[in-house]
């Protein structure tokens, strides 16, 4: 327990110790975190009042950016599969890094649902009684909170046992490391499930949304975790091997592949069908009735999916820097396509044929910023944290006495 | 924890930024105006549960010369003509507009002014109204009598004290039955609804192109 | 060594004060962002009462007594009038089901504003619970409806006027869909809220196809002159921010046999409200009788909300003159 405590202490410390350049970087999380937070105990005071909700678009960035996120939160499987199904090599000692970014995102999803509440204290009383299991928003707790803790058990085991330079016991993590296979894609389906399981909304009453999900899921998480490995590689010591960035390479490349088609796909079927069920599409592409708030947005998001794909299939992305402009522009895009492309337009025009538009508000965006912030300063720290340890330069001192 | 020899010292910036937040947070300058429309004007007449019209007594009565008749205290004296005229002498301020109900005895009792005729010598009296527009509308009157046409105040359990069912002439003006326009009340206004569009999609439907064409724009 | 202990020790206290002053600062700024929380008043987050009490359904006759004396406290200190406030019960054999007549509506509002006095609902911002759409002749997709018409007289030529409220459907989107059971069935058909249950997820408001609910995106703008007193715990009673509200059928008239206030103000009669287990109620003969339908019966939510049209002649024929002489014959 003493050790246990003291590997907590020293992990605490390291997270404060870094170059200028880490610093300044952990500063700029710190200060638009506590703006964020600022913002947030605002709206408490106020109401959803400070958001650019409405009745009739009753969800905007907040759950956007949680479904976005959900996606992200799964995308660790990605690196999970081939290391674990097909004992991929140069993955191998990588894959942490994407579990702790499942870590980083759930938090920042459930902070993301949180906000977006008009009584949070009241979740407690989920406790006393829940709709379980007709509201697919209870199993999205469910399966949100359960994946949050079998990637802090797996994570944290085999970080710990890396402090103590033991050798990780197979049957306290390996079993677990299939289930978050399998619960990956549950907390993807599950929050496609929140959407598409509206008959008075025909935008998302769509069977093509959980597989969208997934692939755009499994595009913007390797890919942001492509970024993260190359920062590692520039800014550590710790090995990146290049097969382990080409295995990522082709995991975005076909996903991202699967997720422009499934898009077209929707496009498809709505346009060419024509019906008055279109109208949502039709405000999302082209605009309705002379509203159009949505139509640069969704174009932005192809065109940025297009030329990362682009990018990705052309011998050009094996430089690395145009990779990370792809992997960039593909963040952005699916962030885009999923969030304003994807719930926005679920509510326009509203079930009685209004439209009224949505824009985010500088308090609104503040707060979602404070929660990007947040989440990104959590995964810098697991991170920075986490090298340390793997490379053995931070260990239990019963363990490097025994090295010794 | 030993410091790269290339590594700066930022903490004084830390501070100053730290300080900083403090102060903007304390000024706190950012002020957002929240878009609140006025309150709608409604005045307690407006959603008035009273009928739009008051019923005649019966019989009739109008006040003349200090005293309240009724309308035999003239028509014993007056004789009616046997047709309905083109052109009223009396009663000018009523506009028979009933569609090709257009003669004063379709209604009124020739012999006794008090009352109302149904066929022949059978009469009713002024309270029993809804059996002479019955002669006419009696599908309408069907329903009415079963709670479904007109207007019912008090309970939704039939038969219950305190009920009023409201008569044909408490809505409709006999003599010009049409239910009259009204100006309607205000319009929602709801939170960050903004502007209400002006232009629906112009129509193209073949219903809307060639039979309703005299549809007026939207406003 | 000791001169290497000495910077050392140096270096520490030194390093001790830089991080003293770093926590510090970052602590300042973090304890002045929560400063808008200053602002909160002691009721705004529910007082601990609410916050503990159970679910309605959980309730026992006294935790009820308790929570309406609460509650009446609450709008006594708000609104300086003691509420009469009570917690109806659905009736024995009695389902509610409205009807509407299409053919009779004119689109005058008047049960917009009459739901607003009797439901203290937020006048700023709005909110309403009906919805009143003007729809051209010849369709019966909502999404070519006028919402904001704002005539000098109605109804318009060539249109028709469709009121839009909450249907209390069968098989309710809208309570299958809330995480915490805050909204539920009654026997008698009502879709109910429990304002002191709802997290204000306002999944409900993506759920419902008839755009019923309502959420308080703010404290309800509600004055002392606008109250009305005669209150229901599942219906009428003053909401806070941060709940859903919608229409109930005016569960505090109607559970104590009046009608809902929509119904008796539309001067046209165009709105029928009854019990359909009672055979003779004018629902009951409204749905054997009249050809009736369902809005978006596609979405199979099967809705205690029936419209209908009847024969009549075509509006053309309606006077031009505006009703204000009321007047006599």
């Amino acid at each position: 327990m003493k050790n246990y405590l003291t590997f907590v202490w020293r992990c605490f410390r390291t997270s404060f110790v870094g170059d200028w350049r880490y610093q300044a970087w952990m500063l700029l999380l710190t200060v638009t975190a506590l703006v964020g937070l600022n913002a947030y105990c605002k709206q408490i005071v106020e109401g959803l009042v400070l958001t650019g909700l409405s009745d009739q678009v009753s969800w905007g960035s907040y759950i956007s950016n949680f479904t976005f996120l959900v996606g992200m939160a799964a995308a660790a499987v990605m690196l999970v599969i081939p290391v674990y199904v097909y004992g991929h090599k140069a993955l191998h000692d990588l894959v942490i890094f994407g579990e702790l970014l499942t870590i980083a995102v759930i938090i920042m999803c459930i902070m993301f649902v949180t906000v977006d509440l008009g009584h949070p204290e009241r979740v407690l009383n989920l406790g006393r009684r829940m709709n379980f299991p007709m509201s697919m928003l209870t199993w999205d707790v469910v399966v949100l909170n359960v994946y949050l803790l079998l990637n802090l058990h797996i994570c944290g085991y085999l970080i710990y046992c890396a402090y103590n330079k033991q050798e990780p016991r197979k049957a306290l993590y390996i079993p677990l490391v299939f289930l978050a296979i399998f619960w990956a894609i549950s907390i993807h389906t599950v929050t496609a499930f929140l959407y598409v399981g509206l008959g008075g909304r025909p935008f998302w009453n769509s069977a093509i949304i959980a597989p969208r999900f997934l692939a755009s899921a499994f595009a913007a998480g390797p890919a942001f975790i492509i970024l993260t490995l190359q920062v590692i590689r520039r800014f550590t010591s710790y090995h990146v091997p290049n097969g382990a960035l080409d295995m990522l390479k082709r995991i975005v490349t076909v996903a991202l592949t699967i997720n422009m088609f499934l898009l077209a796909c929707e496009v498809f079927t709505e346009f060419y069908t024509d019906s008055t069920h279109g109208a949502s599409a039709h405000y999302l592409f082209l605009g309705l009735q002379g509203h159009n708030a949505l139509v640069p947005w969704i174009w932005t998001a192809i065109t940025l999916n297009s030329v990362a794909l682009l990018i990705l299939y052309l011998p050009l992305s094996r430089s690395r820097s145009l990779l990370n402009i792809a992997c960039v522009f593909m963040i952005g895009g699916i962030w885009i396509e999923k969030g304003m492309g994807l719930i926005v337009p679920g509510f326009i025009p509203s079930p009685l044929g209004e439209i009224v538009e949505y824009s985010p508000t500088i308090n609104e965006t503040l707060v979602c910023l404070g929660i990007w912030a947040f989440g990104l300063l959590l995964y810098t720290i697991l991170v920075r944290v986490t090298i340390p340890v793997l490379s053995g330069e931070l260990a239990s001192d019963t363990a490097v006495n025994n090295n010794k | 924890m030993a410091r790269n020899r290339d590594n700066i010292d930022i903490s004084p910036v830390i501070v100053l930024v730290f300080v900083a937040c403090t102060t903007w947070f304390i000024a706190d300058p950012q002020d957002e105006r929240i878009p609140y429309a006025s309150v709608a004007n409604v005045s307690k007449e407006d959603i008035s549960t009273a009928p739009i019209r008051t019923r005649l007594s019966d019989p009739p009565m109008v006040h003349l010369g200090g005293y309240d008749r009724d309308c035999n205290d003239c028509h014993r004296i007056f004789k009616s003509l046997d047709k309905t005229p083109n052109r009223a002498f009396q009663h000018v301020d009523i506009k028979l507009n009933h569609g090709r109900n257009s003669r004063c005895f379709n209604c009124h009792a020739k012999a006794d002014r008090n009352r109302l005729t149904i066929y022949g010598e059978m009469t009713v009296s002024y309270d029993q109204s809804e059996q002479l527009c019955a002669k006419c509308h009696g599908t309408t009157f069907k329903d009415w009598n079963r709670g479904i046409h007109g207007r019912t105040m008090g309970s939704w359990q039939p038969h219950a004290a305190g009920n009023t069912r409201l008569k044909c002439v408490e809505c409709h003006n006999p003599h010009s039955p049409a239910y009259l326009r009204m100006k309607p009340l205000p319009s929602p206004h709801t939170l960050r609804m903004g502007e209400p569009s002006i232009a629906h999609a112009t129509e193209d439907s073949p219903l809307t192109q060639w039979i309703l064409s005299d549809t007026e724009g939207a406003h | 060594m000791t001169d290497s202990e000495n910077n050392g020790s140096n270096q520490s206290r030194r390093s001790f004060l830089r991080s003293g002053l770093l926590a510090s600062s970052g602590m300042l700024a973090l304890a002045t962002s929560l400063k808008p929380l200053l602002d909160l008043e002691p009721g705004d987050l529910g007082n601990i009462d609410s916050f503990i009490q159970k679910h309605y359904c959980e309730m026992s006759e006294s935790d009820i007594e308790k929570a309406l004396a609460r509650i009446a406290d609450d709008v006594e200190k708000r609104y300086q009038l003691r509420p009469d406030i009570r917690d109806l019960k659905p009736l024995d054999g009695v389902e509610f089901v409205y009807a509407l007549n299409l053919s009779r509506c004119i689109g005058c509002r008047k049960c917009v504003h009459a739901c607003v006095a009797e439901n203290n609902q937020s006048r700023s911002p709005e909110i309403q619970y009906i919805r009143v759409l003007e729809m051209p002749h010849g369709t019966l997709d909502i999404e070519k409806s006028n919402h904001h018409y704002n005539r000098a007289s109605v109804p318009a030529d060539s249109h028709y006027y469709m009121p839009v409220q909450c249907h209390q459907c069968k098989n309710a989107p809208c309570v299958k869909v809330c995480p915490i059971q805050a909204t539920w069935q009654q026997d008698d058909g009502v879709t109910v809220i429990d304002y002191d249950w709802c997290i204000g997820c306002r999944y409900c408001q993506a759920a419902c196809p008839y755009w019923a609910r309502r959420f308080n995106f703010t404290e309800p703008g509600l004055t002392k002159k606008d109250v009305n007193p005669n209150m229901n715990y599942l219906s009428n009673r003053p909401r806070k921010k941060g709940v859903i509200e919608k229409c109930h059928f005016c569960l505090q008239r109607t559970r104590a046999g009046k009608l809902p206030a929509c119904q008796e103000v539309c001067p046209t009669g165009a709105r029928k409200f009854g019990n359909v287990l009672d055979e003779h109620s004018n629902v009951s003969q409204i749905l054997r009788t009249k050809r009736v339908f369902v809005l978006k019966e596609d979405v199979n939510t099967l809705p205690r909300f029936f419209y209908y049209f009847d024969e009549r002649y075509p509006r053309k024929q309606a006077s031009s003159e505006t009703s204000k002489d009321g007047g006599s014959a």
